[in-house]
């Protein structure tokens, strides 16, 4: 997980299932940092999935058109998956898949009243591997919120 | 038993050069101390081609070689380089010990002992075992000569005899002339070595200066015509201290045997011709010693844990750091980035004078597969790589993400990262996917409207407008024994009209309120 925003939250994620001691959790103080973080993990090999959170640090100057292409190259050569969360689409061409997330509902249940469930509309934008029909582009999720507030 | 015994002739002279390789082959001269008056020392062979002789000024010799360097003695590379001389001897024999300094003639020289007793059955021979050992010490950068023999001190003329050339009576008895190979090793038989030393000027022995002049007196020239005179006597004209020499002459066995150490603790250090202001040229003097520092521990089978790094100043004052290294490796390149780091902030206060870089060395990580496990870094890959990413990010920044036992709702941590060592334990889940919350660090203030007690509106930098869904309150509280550590929470989970879910949270110290959380 490189973490440019900050934002992991470790309990939830633990709740959600991850395995928190299989997680290298790399807190880049800048995009510059978390880029190259990402290229010293894609080089090392081993690390099947990595992360990289933007969410936040979409300024339009912090990146090349490059770069992109140079971490789905690597990414390719290590056999990982590499994926970017931001708040809009960063990777241009270079994504072999791009998915929107878009917030739905919220259900507040009981009382007194509990946050319960999310549900967001994820909306397929992007894929390489060929066109798909109009009923295959977009899915809703269900999230369940797990006892994690303080 | 067998002693073999590794000798540098030139100690000083191969310090230097072991530090500053760029100066191989050209005219060099080092010197005592500073100054145009300062002794010569050591003189490379480039500079004795040229005319250089020790025996000269540092201005005559200058005069003689336009084009000589000149370069001050460094007891802390001379240090180092006997600990590389150790280094070199313990991969090959785990009973080392190194030979006390000398004085006068043989001041330069550094020898280390080395038990030799069944290397045969490893190298077939000694003579290729003394082979390996000299090769091994060359390609740290040290020019050594190695003999082998029945004792520490026989070992040790038959190394001199090789540094300096065999004489010319020694040259005449075959079996040794034809052992020695290549002018770098010489190994002597059980039996061979009172033949051997019997022909060799006293003055190998190296006694002291009252002692060489009275030998000189009574016409004692070799080895052979001192061991045939009678002990009493000599003990009585000459005085206790001829028996040192007696003991060396007639190669008498040595009843302690050596040690067996097991150090890891490994040291460089390095004093600078002039203070170093800034960070750059300091870089470049640290590559050289972290190179070096490898190489050793690369010797011992080692790799590099925390540094600690020592900077003398100028003024007298000294700069100690601790370097952390997450993962023990041996990569320089990882190791010059995270010192790099650490010494950007804070940067020395003054110029600085000499180095020491130090480490404790750690066994080399291995790693067995296991065919239920996902394959991951190799532990020398993962150790490099979490060295550059400290040196990226900071050593504070990289780790396993913990499950901390605290109530303050922006309570996290992280511990050094390693590889795991069991099977993954739970399968990934069916069915809904849990909800995963982000932390906003810091918390963001918010504007809310609450008239009655609960909010209603909000405005902030990552959700805005009227609030539809709202749960909680749920209080937080702690620390309360510490002004600097109370806190109190009211927390909410609150949904705004923009679709944006959050978590908010009014500080009942502070009086603010704050998103501290975002539902993605």
């Amino acid at each position: 997980m490189v973490d440019a925003a900050d934002a992991f939250h470790a309990a939830s994620a633990a709740a959600a299932g991850a395995t928190l001691e299989r997680v290298l959790w790399v807190r880049a103080p800048h995009v510059r940092a978390a880029l190259r973080s990402v290229e010293h993990l894609l080089k090392a090999r081993g690390f099947p999935l990595i992360l990289l959170d933007l969410v936040g640090r979409e300024g339009r100057d912090a990146y090349s058109s490059t770069a992109w292409s140079r971490l789905a190259r690597a990414a390719a050569g290590a056999q990982a998956a590499l994926v970017l969360l931001a708040g809009r689409r960063l990777a241009g061409t270079s994504a072999e898949l791009a998915l929107e997330m878009q917030p739905c509902r919220a259900c507040f249940v009981g009382t007194p009243a509990l946050l319960e469930e999310l549900e967001v509309r994820a909306v397929l934008t992007r894929t390489r591997s060929g066109l798909c029909g109009a009923a295959e582009r977009a899915a809703s999720v269900r999230l369940r919120v797990l006892g994690t507030a303080a | 038993m067998r002693i073999a015994c590794l000798l540098a002739a030139n100690l000083p002279l191969a310090a230097v050069l072991r530090a500053q390789p760029e100066l191989a082959g050209l005219p060099l001269a080092i010197v005592s101390s500073g100054g145009p008056r300062a002794q010569v020392i050591a003189i490379s062979s480039e500079a004795a081609r040229a005319g250089v002789r020790p025996s000269f000024s540092v201005v005559h010799n200058r005069s003689i070689c336009p084009a000589l360097r000149v370069r001050m003695a460094s007891p802390a590379l001379e240090r180092t380089a006997c600990e590389t001389l150790l280094d070199v001897a313990r991969t090959f024999s785990p009973r080392v010990a190194a030979a006390p300094r000398c004085s006068g003639v043989y001041a330069a020289e550094a020898a280390v002992y080395l038990d030799a007793s069944g290397v045969g059955s490893l190298f077939r021979s000694e003579e290729g075992f003394a082979a390996a050992l000299t090769r091994r010490a060359c390609s740290t950068g040290i020019p050594a000569v190695a003999s082998v023999t029945s004792s520490r001190g026989v070992s040790l003329l038959a190394a001199r005899c090789i540094a300096r050339g065999l004489p010319q009576q020694v040259q005449d008895a075959q079996s040794a002339a034809e052992r020695c190979r290549a002018g770098t090793v010489l190994v002597l038989a059980p039996g061979e070595e009172a033949t051997f030393l019997d022909p060799l000027p006293v003055d190998l022995l190296d006694p002291e200066d009252v002692l060489a002049e009275a030998l000189t007196r009574f016409g004692i020239r070799r080895v052979g015509e001192l061991t045939r005179l009678p002990r009493r006597s000599l003990v009585t004209r000459l005085g206790p201290g001829v028996l040192r020499l007696l003991a060396l002459a007639n190669g008498e066995k040595d009843t302690v045997p050596l040690p067996h150490t097991a150090e890891t603790r490994v040291e460089e250090g390095m004093d600078l011709e002039w203070p170093i202001e800034n960070l750059e040229s300091l870089s470049f003097v640290l590559r050289g010693l972290v190179a070096r520092l490898a190489e050793r521990l690369e010797l011992r089978g080692l790799v590099c844990g925390d540094l600690d790094l020592e900077l003398r100043l100028s003024g007298g004052g000294c700069d100690t750091r601790r370097v952390g290294v997450s993962a023990p490796h041996g990569d320089p390149r990882s190791l010059l980035g995270v010192l790099r780091l650490a010494l950007e902030h804070p940067l020395p206060r003054a110029p600085v004078e000499a180095i020491v870089l130090a480490t404790e060395g750690r066994p080399a990580r291995t790693d067995q597969l296991d065919l239920f496990r996902p394959a991951g870094p190799t532990p020398s890959a993962l150790g490099r790589t979490l060295a550059e990413l400290e040196a990226l990010c900071g050593s504070e920044r990289i780790g396993t993400p913990l499950l901390v036992d605290d109530p303050h709702p922006d309570a996290f941590a992280q511990s050094p990262f390693s590889l795991p060592c069991s099977a993954l334990k739970t399968a990934p889940r069916p069915g809904t996917a849990i909800a995963a919350l982000r932390t906003l660090r810091p918390p963001l203030p918010a504007e809310v409207r609450a008239p009655r007690g609960r909010p209603e509106w909000i405005r902030s930098a990552v959700a805005n407008g009227p609030i539809v869904g709202l749960a909680g309150p749920w209080r937080t509280t702690g620390g309360w024994w510490s002004p600097e550590r109370r806190f109190a929470f009211d927390s909410f989970d609150a949904r705004t009209e923009d679709g944006n879910v959050i978590r908010l949270r009014f500080d009942l110290v502070q009086r603010v309120w704050q998103v501290d959380a975002i539902y993605d």
